[in-house]
């Protein structure tokens, strides 16, 4: 593939003349354009294998306090004009939104390297040599693999009529493998801005491993276990966690755990958890859909409540003359209010090893599935676990168990974890997390496989 | 966009394709949020690309562009050829597709009023209005909503197939987030997560006169927050409308998909308890239990003229009297039951290759009517509007939230209970099934945000139910 559509001075040329063209107020103009690829495999071969050019622009035309959003998925320029009218048309029939204090004027933005010309660039067979090398692994132990080697490349530019003009490309790769060895099956990942930071090895190596070992699970009722939770399912919880609970908007109209909690402790010593775009095992967007550079926020510093992100509306329409942290969602999106992208959390002293050492009879798990929101305030989830579930017995892993259901609140369930381990992971959702022990946590329910 | 089609088709056969084909798709939508009487999202989107799907090999590639022109369209043909040279590398089994009658035709959503003609403002003062009937303490989140798409799709294949289509969808609805000393009740109207949805015009919003119900749903959401904790044991369980939708799109619209079934979906969403072995064999539910997947059903928001694959839309049995009797296949995966294609392979956009999708999975009514059902029903509870929803990756073990459920004594309603949650089995659920109401109560659902797939997809599909009545039911499992 070319790059060329990537290029800074092309996409804020196109921002440039849309700003020069608009008859708003203020104008906002966000472009974004990339190809992704996707090999999909499952039964040890490639069954889905995709690949996309995609451009979008949206367009943000303020009249007063009238807000119009347009967006189209071209960058052809009788779409971009057509676009700009649109967003000024609804502008001048939307009613205007009395706290919207205007769009942000520009902010000191620190880049990230986050861009590997050759992945931009990787071909469908480097791809699928990955999936041969893992299918091959996988029948040498009788087993099937499924999963997905995908390559990203892309930018973005946002520009508006107070000055912001902000640009960042980047690439993606990730490499995911559920290997299935009779009734056992074993996950593993690996996420980097480049195809050469996988670990393709590791995730053969693992997902293989696991696999075998999941064989003949045996049957375990529902009950309060001890848990040590890999860095996927510490993910997958945590995901949920920022979706519901470090959002300005939820915050402000109570219905975050943090609402009204701020300075307090809601949580286990063990947790701190922060946003920044700019670690080095995120290597995040520096800047939101605003163009608003992104702050390293911190949200749960040892089980107390710090703080949450915000975009520029809701931190105009809080008291005190709150900033914004670089968290605005895509303009579409608004109704949702910000998020946090790149989650942390930190990591403690053990290792994998001996979380489970510690660990006299209790559950090693993997992964969560299809995890749920239950009560958002009191973040209660439920999910299944799924592809590596195993009973520890004195410290060591004794056999595989069938999947259980888990129903728990995740901030309650935190306050009873006593070990986080030094290795940290990137995991599907973006978050990077530690394996964690968390005593007596509650499964609800089991299923037959 | 129908000789861009053929001069894509063209390219393909000269690439050497043994199969290919193509869809060339444009896409409106007008989504509005209102909060607290405040317009919170206003959008008019627009896109427009096309997909080109090749089989080189035996094996699948497929590519995409948003730039539609025919230099692109060469280039695009080229590239998907060359990924599915790529994905031969690791090819057992040649794909083989089912015979179909190449279809050439039209089809277009009936509609009364075209809801991207009607004025902004009209959409606006109803909207605005049934918020702020809402609003005030202890509500915290007044919101309403309105959404219309149009897709309009022109899909041709080497086999000689040649389909235009325009598809309108509408929806909307409203709910009421009431908050007070650590609790968050929702009441939301007709359906939760942003109302209900059709194929159909304007006329279907307007339907729902949600200004009507704005002060109910306050009133429950309100009450919902004193109400007591709905106790945990083993329950009759009355489902009503939208939560039994769900309880079909989840426990028997995703199980009964064949890729699901085959491994395709895996390492993802799951594959499914509904191996080979049990068609035609499987007692899913109960004799009552009568479900299809029907394609062709008026308003379902899974209603088209033909898939992604140019098969026409169809209504498949799939539980006839309890007994399994049928998949959602594809041209590729009903030859691996020896049937045909049931005509459900769906792509989200012009960027993504097309899955087996549900089409409206229909569970078909019995008699009477609810208040009958409740007359009838001694000691339970009548569970109303999804709140939370999981199911493991077979789907077998599952577990929902509802926002309110209601006491049922001596065959009447009593008072409103919070947190309802009921879990199970799917066979053992569908199995407990004793009751489905009659045509009276027979109720098409939207479910517009269907996720399935890598990269996903979220898909557009129905569900037509009338409650019913289940026995024995685990009911709460929170502390």
């Amino acid at each position: 593939m070319t790059t060329d559509h990537l290029n800074k001075d092309y996409l804020l040329g196109l921002a440039e003349s849309i700003l020069a063209l608009s008859e708003a107020d203020q104008t906002e103009v966000v472009l974004m354009t990339g190809e992704d690829y996707l090999t999909r495999f499952s039964k040890n071969h490639i069954h889905q294998n995709v690949g996309s050019r995609h451009a979008s622009v949206t367009i943000r035309a303020v009249t007063g306090k009238q807000i119009g959003v347009a967006q189209a998925e071209s960058l052809d320029e009788a779409s971009l004009r057509d676009t700009l009218a649109k967003a000024q048309e609804i502008a001048g029939l939307c009613p205007p939104v009395e706290d919207f204090k205007g769009l942000p004027k520009p902010g000191r933005i620190r880049p990230i390297e986050a861009f590997d010309e050759a992945t931009a660039r990787t071909s469908p067979e480097e791809r699928a040599r990955i999936v041969v090398e893992l299918v091959t692994a996988a029948k040498r132990r009788r087993g099937e693999a499924a999963g997905l080697v995908q390559t990203q490349a892309g930018a973005m530019a946002v520009a508006n009529s107070r000055g912001v003009r902000a640009y960042h490309r980047m690439t993606g790769a990730q490499f995911q493998s559920v290997v299935t060895c009779g009734d056992g099956s074993g996950y593993a990942e690996s996420q980097g801005t480049a195809l050469g930071d996988l670990d393709v090895r590791g995730v053969i190596r693992d997902g293989v491993g696991k696999a075998a070992r999941s064989r003949k699970p045996q049957p375990i009722e529902a009950g309060d276990y001890d848990v040590v939770l890999e860095p996927a399912a510490v993910g997958s919880l945590v995901d949920m966690l920022g979706y519901s609970g470090f959002g300005a908007k939820a915050f402000q109209e109570g219905r975050s755990f943090m609402s009204g909690k701020i300075g307090q402790k809601v949580t286990g010593d063990a947790i701190t958890i922060v946003d920044n775009a700019h670690d080095a095992r995120q290597k995040g967007l520096p800047f939101d859909f605003e163009g608003v550079p992104r702050k390293r926020v911190k949200l749960i510093d040892r089980g107390v409540a710090a703080g949450v992100v915000y975009d520029s509306y809701l931190a105009g329409r809080e008291a005190g003359r709150r900033a914004s942290t670089g968290h605005a969602l895509p303009p579409k999106y608004a109704s949702y209010g910000a998020m946090p992208m790149n989650l942390l959390v930190s990591g403690g002293d053990q290792s994998l090893r001996s979380l489970i050492a510690g660990t006299e009879r209790g559950l090693l798990v993997t992964r969560f599935h299809y995890v749920n929101f239950v009560e958002p305030v009191r973040a209660v989830l439920t999910g299944m676990t799924r592809d590596g579930t195993f009973w520890i017995e004195n410290g060591k892993i004794a056999h595989p168990v069938r999947n259980l259901r888990f129903t728990e609140s995740v901030i309650a369930a935190f306050e009873r974890c006593d070990g986080l381990s030094r290795m940290r992971r990137r995991v599907e959702g973006g978050a990077v997390c530690p394996a964690m022990r968390i005593r007596g946590f509650r499964f609800s329910g089991k299923t037959e496989f | 966009m129908e000789h861009l089609a053929q001069q894509a088709v063209e390219w393909m056969k000269r690439c050497g394709v043994a199969y290919g084909d193509v869809r060339f798709v444009a896409e409106r939508e007008q989504d509005i949020a209102v909060s607290n009487g405040t317009v919170q999202t206003l959008t008019d989107e627009r896109s427009c690309g096309f997909g080109v799907r090749v089989l080189v090999n035996g094996a699948w590639g497929f590519h995409s562009s948003c730039e539609v022109a025919e230099a692109e369209i060469e280039r695009v043909v080229r590239q998907a050829c060359a990924i599915a040279a790529a994905s031969a590398l690791t090819a057992s089994e040649p794909v083989r597709l089912a015979e179909v009658e190449p279809c050439r035709g039209q089809y277009t959503t009936p509609y009364e009023k075209d809801p991207f003609e009607v004025p902004l403002a009209t959409k606006l003062e109803t909207l605005i209005a049934a918020s702020r009937a809402m609003m005030g303490e202890p509500v915290v989140l007044a919101q309403s909503f309105f959404k219309a798409c149009e897709t309009v799709k022109t899909f041709a294949s080497t086999d000689g197939a040649l389909v235009r289509q325009r598809i309108v969808e509408t929806g909307g609805g409203i709910a009421a987030t009431s908050v007070r000393d650590g609790q968050m009740q929702v009441r939301s109207y007709p359906n939760s997560f942003r109302g209900n949805f059709a194929t159909a015009g304007y006329e279907y919003f307007e339907q729902m006169a949600v200004l009507s119900q704005a002060e109910r749903v306050r009133r429950e959401s309100v009450a919902l927050l004193s109400a007591p904790q709905c106790p945990s044991g083993r329950r009759t369980v009355i489902l009503e409308g939208g939560q039994l939708a769900l309880q079909v799109h989840e426990s028997i619209g995703h199980p009964i998909e064949l890729d699901r079934v085959l491994g395709m979906e895996s390492a993802y969403a799951g594959d499914s308890f509904l191996t080979l072995d049990k068609l035609d064999r499987l007692q899913y539910g109960s004799p009552l239990v009568n479900v299809v997947a029907d394609a062709t059903v008026p308003g379902g928001l899974g209603t088209f003229g033909y898939d992604d694959e140019g098969v026409p839309a169809q209504r498949t049995p799939i539980i006839a009297e309890g007994r399994f009797v049928g998949y959602m296949s594809s041209r590729e995966t009903a030859p691996l039951i020896g049937r045909t294609s049931s005509g459900t392979m769906r792509a989200s956009s012009w960027s993504r290759t097309p899955l087996i999708r549900m089409t409206n999975v229909n569970l078909l009514p019995q008699q009477g009517t609810l208040d009958d059902l409740i007359a009838d029903t001694d000691d339970g509870l009548l569970m109303a509007t999804n709140r939370s929803w999981s199911i493991d990756n077979k789907r077998l073990n599952f577990q929902f939230g509802t926002e309110v459920a209601w006491e049922i004594k001596k065959g009447k309603l009593g008072q409103l209970l919070r947190n309802p949650t009921y879990t199970g089995v799917t066979p053992e659920f569908w199995n407990s099934c004793d009751a489905v109401c009659g045509p009276s109560e027979w109720k098409l659902f939207g479910t517009p945000n269907c996720g399935k797939g890598q990269p996903s997809q979220t898909a557009h599909v129905g569900h037509g139910v009338a409650p019913a009545r289940f026995r024995n039911v685990e009911v709460g499992v929170m502390k």
